[in-house]
């Protein structure tokens, strides 16, 4: 095996278990105990505004 | 009698009221208000004076005989000079003033001694002192992102092991139960930059090993400290200033691994050619195209946060610093990807392409996001609004116009350089001539970089000398109310 057989093998099945990856990382829910991880960088006083407008876009999607 | 203690469990308040959250992050942005700011000071100065480096460096290519009277002046150590000061000084610096103030707010603690992170600032700026020091008058390690003498090492060593120190306690002690992914970022990266920094400086290797673990650490230094920390930065204030949660929570810690797991191996593609066991060289190329991985999470994730809301960069000084960086980051990984093939590396190996490379990845992403902290933090911690728009906007578009001239100017020329210097029928100094308005190019976009950065540090020293007119509204957007950008809290 050439060495640039084995970039483009690796690469390969790479790619396929990053493009596995990628789908159950936007399509799963998140990860169970870290629902509210996301909303860390919020502050108290700015997470109501920022919940509503989530709220909101559920409804509308 | 012994007795055995019992370890008391750690209380998570994950859901206090608002009067105790915003109490906390004012402790929290007092705890790091004199470490930021020093740090921040510090990183300014050498902006400034790492700058100045790099434009006599660039000069110099148009200019050869002037400043060559001097040893200290001349291009070896002015470029060395340069490059200590913009990537230890600026932003090394910059990054630690930005993480310690994320940090406290993220796990909602003070900062642990923030005499600690202090002394580790001004330790920090002895080593710079002493280093370039050193390397301006001659004495250097003479490895590429290592010059500065082992002895300086050790106090830069001690400082970062201070502030790490002082970050580390500030986590153990979160009132939070999960990490927010910034804290991911910016814990890793105070974890494996020691790790490289202080292996790369262990005398203990020489010949081809010294060569492999001078490039190991020099690519690892960019992606493993400058990239994380950049990063981290990038989804907090992405997030922030949009008033929006980043697109997806799992996506990120898909790139946070896949960096952390590929980006370790890149640094061989830089002795492609070189006399290292093929299958080295082979699993860095390998690496490197697989940095797509983690660098397209990244991309998808910050393009779906943004997705609709692109007008606030108009508005948002801190936003559109952070999202641009944020783009290069995307492109130049890419184009890294690229570099590091053989058929492609054949070419620009030994050429300007390289350095255009390299400015690209810490100036336009790193230095970027870096400006965009800079914006959004120092209002929070002077409790003063940036004095001048006009001063912003003139910064931006000088520090964007002059990365965009260098960079795209030294890949168009590094190309045709490696091309003139593998056509044997063409003499050598074809391919030196055919750089120069290429590299005249380089000096007018480095210019426009100058500019960028004497127009920062003149509006940074209105900044925190509180001069000009009280605010109540951000400088920037004062055509037009932005209502999601949050206001200052003390």
């Amino acid at each position: 095996m050439t060495a640039g057989m084995f970039i483009v093998a690796v690469c390969a099945v790479g790619g396929v278990l990053a493009c596995v990856a990628f789908w159950w990382a936007t399509r799963s829910g998140e990860f169970s105990d870290a629902a509210e991880a996301r909303f860390l960088v919020f502050d108290d006083d700015e997470l109501p505004a920022v919940r509503e407008a989530e709220r909101q876009a559920e409804r509308r999607a | 009698m012994s007795s055995t203690a019992v370890p008391t469990p750690v209380v998570y308040e994950d859901s206090p009221s608002a009067e105790v959250r915003i109490a906390e992050r004012i402790e929290a942005d007092r705890s790091t208000r004199g470490p930021v700011l020093l740090f921040f000071h510090s990183a300014v100065v050498w902006l400034i004076v790492g700058s100045i480096f790099g434009l006599i460096a660039s000069l110099k290519f148009q200019f050869p005989d002037w400043l060559t009277g001097e040893a200290w002046l001349t291009f070896g150590r002015v470029r060395t000079a340069h490059l200590n000061a913009v990537a230890y000084g600026w932003t090394s610096m910059a990054l630690i003033g930005t993480a310690i103030w994320m940090i406290p707010r993220l796990v909602r603690a003070p900062l642990f001694a923030p005499s600690l992170a202090m002394v580790s600032a001004w330790g920090w700026n002895l080593f710079m002192v002493l280093g370039l020091t050193a390397v301006l008058s001659g004495w250097s390690d003479g490895m590429e992102w290592l010059e500065i003498p082992r002895p300086i090492d050790i106090i830069v060593a001690l400082s970062g092991g201070l502030m790490a120190l002082s970050v580390l306690i500030t986590v153990a002690r979160r009132k939070t139960r999960h990490f927010y992914v910034s804290v991911w970022y910016v814990l890793a990266a105070m974890v494996w930059f020691p790790i490289i920094f202080v292996t790369a400086n262990l005398p203990l290797f020489g010949g081809v090993e010294e060569a492999a673990v001078n490039w190991w650490y020099g690519h690892n230094a960019l992606g493993l400290w400058i990239t994380p920390m950049s990063l981290g930065a990038a989804y907090f204030f992405i997030p922030k200033v949009l008033g929006r949660p980043i697109h997806s929570y799992n996506l990120s810690l898909v790139g946070f691994w896949a960096l952390a797991f590929f980006y370790s191996l890149n640094g061989h593609h830089h002795l492609i050619g070189g006399p290292l066991p093929t299958w080295v060289i082979t699993t860095s190329i390998t690496a490197s195209v697989m940095m797509v991985i983690p660098v397209a999470a990244t991309a998808v994730n910050f393009h779906n946060t943004m997705v609709g809301r692109f007008d606030a960069l108009r508005h948002s000084p801190t936003l559109r610093f952070v999202v641009i960086g944020s783009m290069i980051y995307t492109v130049v990984s890419v184009q890294g990807s690229i570099e590091a093939l053989r058929s492609f590396n054949r070419v620009v190996h030994f050429t300007q392409y390289t350095v255009g490379h390299a400015h690209l990845g810490v100036y336009g992403f790193a230095g970027f996001i870096l400006f965009g902290s800079y914006y959004f933090i120092l209002p929070r911690l002077c409790d003063w609004e940036w004095p001048s728009g006009t001063l912003i906007r003139v910064h931006f578009w000088t520090a964007f116009s002059g990365i965009v001239i260098y960079a795209g100017a030294l890949c168009i020329g590094g190309w045709l350089q490696g091309q003139a210097m593998l056509d044997a029928s063409r003499p050598f100094m074809d391919s030196v001539n055919i750089t120069k308005p290429y590299l005249l190019a380089r000096t007018i976009g480095g210019s426009l970089m100058v500019v960028s950065h004497l127009v920062f540090a003149y509006h940074y020293w209105l900044m925190v000398n509180r001069k000009g007119k009280p605010r109540y509204e951000p400088a920037w957007s004062d055509r037009r109310s932005y209502a999601m950008q949050p206001r200052p809290t003390t």
